[in-house]
């Protein structure tokens, strides 16, 4: 992944996750299900393509217990609002008793956009960014403002326009 | 304007000489494109547009589309962990496992291995994990700039504010600062390559199980394409 996983793209990590899982999970199922329950002669693989699935195999199983440890980490760190860094700081100094995390929402992380977006690698909207970031700047307050006053000054605007014609 | 740090930062491009694609871009098609032009666009449409929540588009790279920079920096256009050489070779072992995993799928459908609906199948899932991973990994995971401020409820709760040490700007609660990306993350989870294998290993040391159990995992399933 080379990248940190923080609030913004906590969404990508996850859909990343779930998808090599199921892709993992699905091919093991074909396989194993191949393997295991279709004898007859049209089953056999062909005579090269059976090494590949060999090594295909075993990649993954790893794959498959390895997102499945971390999509663990993953939903202990929604459902409690501990991350995977402050879990184990608190579990080395022992002051998980003390925690006074909430747990995430799901809009908090997946935006607001609209349970269709969810399944799409795309960034997400959200409601209140500067609560989720956990900061402001001088200069979004000032967009704002502006924001603001552009569109009070549109609804003045409309407003005198529809007086003129009436 | 709206984009005032965008406008500081293309007016200082311009003034300090023309960007050598736009100068090819230029020679090609055999005309001057006016800078100026593109500084000063008439209307912002997605911010006049009546909407009921506020959309940010102050890192759109809408008005230099054919520049670019890439890294971790408050300056740099796109981002991206260009540094660290594990990580990278990490990330490109994904690639290659999964088009492999996906190459394996469709030889067999062509061989008959499969019937082609379950190769499709595959293949599509396979590629939304790798849309997936290029998407996170050329995100901004929420890096907190030089100008953030507390929030005005912060402020109201607590008049004590922390800091980072190595950037030097307000550290907001929930957030850590990296020292591959040298940028603090707002709500950070981790990141993803070596580092957090070494914090495993460097905080289970005592724990004899996990030592056994999850670094061997992780040693074994890392390079084996989960990340």
């Amino acid at each position: 992944m080379n990248n940190c996983v923080g609030a913004a793209n906590l969404k990508h990590f996850i859909l990343f996750l779930i998808y090599t899982w199921t892709c993992a999970a699905y091919s093991l199922v074909l396989f194993g299900w191949n393997y295991f329950f279709c004898a007859s002669e049209g089953c056999t693989f062909h005579v090269v393509v059976i090494h590949l699935v060999r090594a295909m195999t075993f990649l993954c199983i790893g794959a498959f217990l390895f997102t499945s440890s971390m999509l663990m980490n993953v939903t202990y760190g929604l459902m409690t609002g501990i991350g995977t860094i402050d879990r184990l700081k608190k579990k080395a100094t022992n002051t998980m008793g003390q925690s006074d995390e909430e747990p995430i929402a799901l809009k908090d992380v997946f935006g607001i956009g609209g349970v269709h977006t969810w399944p799409f690698p795309v960034d997400p909207l959200f409601d209140n960014y500067e609560k989720i970031m956990g900061y402001s700047t001088p200069q979004r307050l000032l967009r704002e403002q502006q924001f603001m006053e552009q569109t009070s000054l549109n609804e003045v605007l409309g407003q005198g326009q529809k007086g003129g014609v009436v | 304007m709206v984009t005032i740090g965008k406008k500081d930062l293309a007016s200082t491009a311009t003034s300090a000489g023309r960007p050598l694609l736009r100068i090819c871009i230029d020679t090609l098609c055999g005309c001057s494109i006016d800078s100026t032009e593109y500084l000063e666009p008439t209307s912002y449409s997605r911010l006049s547009a009546p909407v009921e929540y506020y959309i940010d588009t102050h890192n759109d790279i809408s008005l230099h589309a054919w520049t670019f920079t890439f890294g971790t920096g408050e300056d740099n256009g796109i981002w991206m962990n260009s540094g660290d050489q594990a990580g990278s070779i990490m990330a490109t072992l994904v690639w290659l496992l999964m088009t492999y995993s996906a190459v394996t799928v469709t030889l067999l459908t062509v061989t008959k291995g499969f019937p082609p609906v379950l190769g499709m199948v595959y293949t599509f899932l396979c590629s939304m994990a790798l849309a997936c991973h290029a998407k996170t990994s050329l995100t901004d995971p929420g890096s907190v700039p030089r100008a953030a401020v507390p929030m005005e409820e912060q402020r109201r709760e607590n008049p004590s504010h922390s800091m980072c040490g190595q950037c030097q700007t307000f550290k907001p609660p929930m957030s850590h600062h990296c020292r591959i990306c040298n940028r603090c993350v707002s709500r950070m989870d981790h990141h993803c390559p070596w580092v957090s294998v070494g914090r495993y290993v460097a905080i289970h040391f005592s724990s004899r199980w996990h030592i056994l159990f999850l670094n061997t995992l992780f040693v074994i399933c890392y390079p084996v394409g989960c990340r």
